[in-house]
Parts: C-alpha cells; sequence; structure tokens
C-alpha cells in the first residue's frame, strides 16, 4: 500500500516512539541500559548523516560534539550538584555556539580540506582539555553529582534523556530534509553552483544545519556520558565515535534516513553478540562493512529498499504534498 | 526598443581576468525590459564569462553591473537570483539527483520566493510553457542533454526573473524546434523580461534579437540592429573568419 510520503513517516516515527516507550516498561535493567546507549550512539550517527550525507559536509571531527556534549552535563550537574539530566540543553548549547564559531574557518573549505580542518579543531579541543585541570585534566572525571541519585531515577533518568534526544533527532532529520532548508541543503550537495544561481546562500543554510547536526549531537554526547558516569579527554575526543559513526551510518546507507537506524541495529548487534572475541571482533566489523558495502553500494538499507519497494522516511518533494 | 526605456540591466566599464590576462575588457552593454539583446563572438571570446560577471558567479576586475538603476555588483549570486536575474548555463548545471519537478521548486522556492502553493502554480504554468509537463517526475541526471538544456531554462524561468540570460539553448535542436524556441522567448519578452542570449547559431539570433551585439577577444566590436551588425566587415571577418561552417544569414 502507497500512503502519502509523510504519513509513512508519521507512522514510523510513531512506531519508534512507541518502541522507546515499552523498552523501560518490558525491558530488564540491561536492555534498558542498551537500548539507551543505542539511542544516544543513533542520535549522533543521525546527526552525521545529516551532515555528511545530506549536506557533503564531512566532518570527521564528530567527536568534538560528543565531548563536549559530555563535559557540559558532568561540569554543570557536579558544580550545583543536581540531577543532570536537564543538563542536555546546556550540551547542545554548548554545541551550537561551538558550531557558530567554527563556522567562518570550515566554510572556507571543501572536500579533504574541510574534513582534516575539522579532526585538526576536535584535536585541539581535546589536548585543550587534557592541559586543563578544572575539567580534570588527562584523568577526567565522574559524574559524582549522580551518586546521591536512587539506582531507579537514575536508570531511568538517562534513558529518558537518551530516547528523548534521538526522537528529536529523527523528527528534527525528517522535518528539516522535507522543509525548505533540506531542499537547499539537497541542492547544494547535488549542484553549488546551480544552488547559489536559484537563490540559495549556501553558507547560511551550512551553517544552520551544521548548528542543528552540533546541538543534537551534543545532547547525544550528554546522555551517553550521563550513562558511562564518567568522561576523559581520551575517550570523549576519540577517533573511535568517528569510527562507529562511519560504520553505522554507511553501513545502513548514507544519504538516507533509514540507513543510519538500519546500521545502528547492526553495528549493536555485532557487539553484543561477538565482542567477548577481543581483536577477532573488530575483524569480523571490517570485514562486515567492507562486504556489505560491496553488495550494497547504496548499504544495507539500499538492500533491504528494494525488497521494500518504497523509503519508510522519504524526503523526496513530489506536486501538491510538498508542504512540510 | 527606444533609448528612452529604463535598462533593466547594465554592465559598465566591466574588465575581467581569471588571474592570467583580461578575459574582458571595458565591456558596456544594456539591455531593457522587453528587449531581447543577442550575443556572438568566436569560442573563447569571453561571452559565459560575461554571463558569470552578470550573474555574480564571478567578480570583475573592474567596472560595475547595474539592475534596474541599483548596483549590484558587490551582491551574492544567490541575491541576485532573488532580485530578478535568472541565468542558464552553457553546460547544463541541472539537480541531477533531483526529480524534474524538485528542480524547479528550488528555483521557485529560492529564487522567486513563493509559497508552497504559488510555487505549485508557477511550476505547473513553466512545465506547460517548456513541453515538459510527461516528465515531472524523471530524475534531470536521467534525462538527455537536449532535454537537460530545457530544463535549464524552465528553471530560469522559474525564478521569475526580470532579466534572464541564456548560453546556447538553442544547440542540436531542429529547425522546427528552433523556430519553437524562438516564439517562446519573444512571447517572454513581450511579457517584460529582459533577455539577453548568447547563440553561435546567427540565423536563430537575426530572427529573434532586438539587437545584437558582438564580442571579440573579450571587447564588444560592433552593437546594433542584427542583420545590419552582421554586414559589417570587421564582424564577417571575425566571425565567419573563425567559424566557417556557421550558417548563412537568410
Ligand atoms: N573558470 C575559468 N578559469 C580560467 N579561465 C577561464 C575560465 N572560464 C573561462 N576561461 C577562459 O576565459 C576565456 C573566455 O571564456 P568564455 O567561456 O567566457 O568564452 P565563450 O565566449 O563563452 O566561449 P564559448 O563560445 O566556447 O562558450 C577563454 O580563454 C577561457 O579559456
Ligand atoms: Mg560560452
Amino acid at each position: 500500500m502507497r500512503l502519502p510520503s509523510i504519513n509513512r513517516s508519521f507512522i514510523v516515527l510513531a512506531v519508534i516512539v512507541l518502541f522507546l516507550i515499552l523498552v523501560p516498561i518490558l525491558g530488564s535493567r540491561s536492555t534498558v541500559n542498551l537500548v539507551a546507549e543505542m539511542a544516544a550512539v543513533l542520535a549522533i550517527a543521525l546527526m552525521w548523516n545529516l551532515l555528511a550525507g545530506f549536506g557533503g559536509m564531512v566532518f570527521m571531527g564528530f567527536q568534538v560534539f560528543v565531548g563536549i556534549g559530555g563535559y557540559a552535563v558532568f561540569m554543570a550537574a557536579n558544580g550545583f550538584q543536581v540531577l543532570p539530566f536537564p543538563f542536555i540543553l546546556l550540551s547542545a548549547a554548548l554545541c551550537a555556539l561551538t558550531a557558530l564559531a567554527i563556522m567562518p574557518i570550515l566554510s572556507r573549505l571543501q572536500g579533504a580540506q574541510f574534513a582534516i580542518a575539522s579532526w585538526v579543531i576536535s584535536e585541539v579541543v581535546r589536548l585543550t582539555v587534557f592541559q586543563t585541570s578544572v575539567l580534570g585534566g588527562g584523568g577526567g572525571i565522574s559524574l559524582t553529582a549522580m551518586r546521591s541519585v536512587p539506582r531507579e531515577l537514575r536508570m531511568y533518568g538517562t534513558y529518558g534523556s537518551a530516547a528523548l534526544v534521538l526522537i528529536v533527532a529523527l523528527v528534527v532529520c525528517v522535518f528539516l530534509m522535507r522543509s525548505r532548508v533540506g531542499l537547499a541543503l539537497r541542492a547544494i550537495r547535488d549542484n553549488a553552483t546551480a544552488a547559489e544561481a536559484m537563490g540559495i546562500d549556501l553558507r547560511r543554510t551550512q551553517r544552520l544545519v551544521m548548528m542543528i547536526a552540533a546541538a543534537v549531537a551534543g545532547a547525544g554526547g550528554g546522555a551517553y556520558y550521563m550513562l558511562a558516569l564518567q568522561i576523559g579527554p581520551g575517550t570523549a575526543f576519540s577517533m573511535n565515535w568517528m569510527a562507529i559513526t562511519l560504520f553505522v551510518v554507511i553501513l545502513g546507507g548514507i544519504g538516507t534516513l533509514e540507513g543510519p537506524i538500519v546500521g545502528v541495529v547492526v553495528y549493536f548487534l555485532l557487539r553484543e553478540t561477538l565482542s567477548d572475541l577481543g581483536s577477532v571482533y573488530f575483524i569480523l566489523l571490517g570485514l562486515m562493512a567492507i562486504l556489505v558495502t560491496l553488495l550494497f553500494p547504496k548499504g544495507a538499507w539500499g538492500g533491504l529498499r528494494q525488497l521494500i519497494g518504497q523509503d519508510l522516511l522519504p524526503i523526496r518533494r513530489n506536486p501538491s504534498e510538498s508542504k512540510g | 526598443m527606444t533609448g528612452a526605456a529604463v535598462s533593466a540591466i547594465a554592465v559598465e566599464g566591466i574588465a575581467k581576468s581569471y588571474g592570467g590576462p583580461n578575459v574582458l575588457e571595458d565591456v558596456s552593454l544594456e539591455a531593457v525590459a522587453g528587449e531581447i539583446l543577442g550575443i556572438i563572438g568566436p569560442n573563447g571570446s569571453g561571452k559565459t564569462t560575461l554571463f558569470g560577471v552578470i550573474s555574480g558567479a564571478h567578480a570583475p576586475s573592474a567596472g560595475r553591473v547595474v539592475l534596474q538603476g541599483r548596483d549590484i555588483t558587490d551582491l551574492s549570486a544567490a541575491e541576485r537570483a532573488k532580485n530578478g536575474i535568472g541565468r542558464t548555463f552553457q553546460v547544463p548545471q541541472t539537480f541531477s539527483q533531483m526529480s524534474v519537478y524538485e528542480n524547479l521548486l528550488v528555483a521557485t522556492k529560492f529564487g522567486a520566493g513563493l509559497s508552497d502553493d504559488a510555487a505549485e502554480v508557477l511550476i505547473r504554468e513553466t512545465l506547460e510553457l517548456c513541453d515538459f509537463t510527461h516528465r515531472t517526475d524523471a530524475q534531470a541526471g536521467e534525462l538527455s542533454l537536449l532535454d537537460r538544456k530545457r530544463l535549464e531554462l524552465a528553471r530560469a524561468l522559474a525564478t521569475k526573473p526580470a532579466v534572464l540570460l541564456l548560453d546556447e539553448i538553442a544547440g542540436g535542436l531542429t529547425d522546427k524546434e528552433a523556430e519553437g524556441l524562438v516564439a517562446t522567448i519573444t512571447a517572454l519578452a513581450a511579457r517584460g523580461i529582459a533577455v539577453i542570449w548568447i547563440e553561435h547559431l546567427v540565423h536563430v539570433l537575426t530572427h529573434a534579437a532586438h539587437r545584437l551585439a558582438v564580442l571579440g577577444e573579450g571587447r564588444i566590436i560592433a552593437a546594433g540592429q542584427p542583420r545590419e551588425t552582421m554586414q559589417l566587415p570587421k564582424v564577417r571577418q571575425i566571425y565567419f573568419g573563425m567559424e566557417p561552417e556557421q550558417h548563412d544569414l537568410d
């Protein structure tokens, strides 16, 4: 059955929200924590996909927002010794400001130069945090504000924060990509010369999307480290975040909204079943990534889409249902 | 066209270099609303570069660009598009991952600044005008070169231009198709659009254009009534000397 494309998106969003509501009701403690982690990782991956897959901005230092988001929650909650959950808003705000600050440098660069510059920026922030004793230096800090929080509240609060960030990430993706901004982003990515000649302000569009992606990824980082209870510059600003993000987005299907969702499921399935294998696990991850990209150049979602025959979260605009 | 009409678009004393010698040198031109100004000139004489300067893709090294009396030399290409300059590209630059409809949607939403409903109406009109209604859903990247050129024209029109810059849109058309194109462009000009039209097919421009300007090595070497201009010895020499296989004048 073919529904108008926006209704299809609503149904898919509703199913995901329902799943996120059912998990804490039906799931075990470890399931709840696992899904919280998945939600945070997926939110981050969706935002990277928004930048790289839809916007052509291959931001290879995306961990900078994860780290800043995490540290923001820790510093604020520890400082006031209050519940950390609301501070993911602070993470979002700080990351949006960071994006605003670095865009004047990045918007002059393209392709590989953009990717390298974004990575360098992330390294600069990591080294700065490393040298800053208020931020715990190289040893990092633990979320002391969480110590007095009852176990149940800690678990559900963290889960709720991560789930909310994911829902925001999904809603942002679906509505942004169907909106005027999404149309501009796709046009720029497709042909920047033509996009400008059609009246699209390249820098403004890219800056806006960059700030949105940074904000949501920062909140995701905040939620993730609330779960970890411990943060340090070596992990929070680690290139590992890029490895996970690339795996999830590219294996799932870059430049689609469904791809990262498929990718995150595959990633966690593999991790939960195979990570006991040690270094063999990483080899398997790599082989899996190579195999899927060889078999399905458009990612795992590209293969699934052929079976289903339609997008589940469509972004293409058609006559007379283009509103949004 | 009478000299009394206000100019829709004017360039004054334009020079342009890509780092080396000047590709354009002291170029001044203007077109009034409703006028079709033809531009011809040998390969590499700077025609496309002139469009780049007018549309804001290239900053000139000297001179000004004036749109309806307002100096727009410092405006970005995007701002110029919003202010009424529409262009096609000699090598089609359609959004290849998008449908024909979406290509026009971009033009109507950003260039023309229309709401969704108004955009819908303009897109439908434009598709009909350019005879594209049967291909609305086709992916632009999968169209033939000829169809992509037509999409270029449709997309430029969908920005609701006051000034329309056409860069070799008639190449590859049959005589009958070229006639249809001339009729379409003439009708557009009659609505008050100022058209500047670059074409290697001289006979198309002598039919359609009210005036003709000839570029040679970055300079305007002649301008005036099309047939008279083509009879000038210096034009015949530069033009037919270099392009012997061109259509003759009718
Ligand atoms: N982006 C560019 N960078 C450097 N040089 C360029 C660039 N674009 C054009 N040129 C040079 O500028 C000169 C004018 O080129 P232009 O494309 O404006 O000519 P044209 O009259 O449109 O030619 P044609 O009839 O072949 O389309 C040529 O010598 C060309 O090689
Ligand atoms: Mg040219």
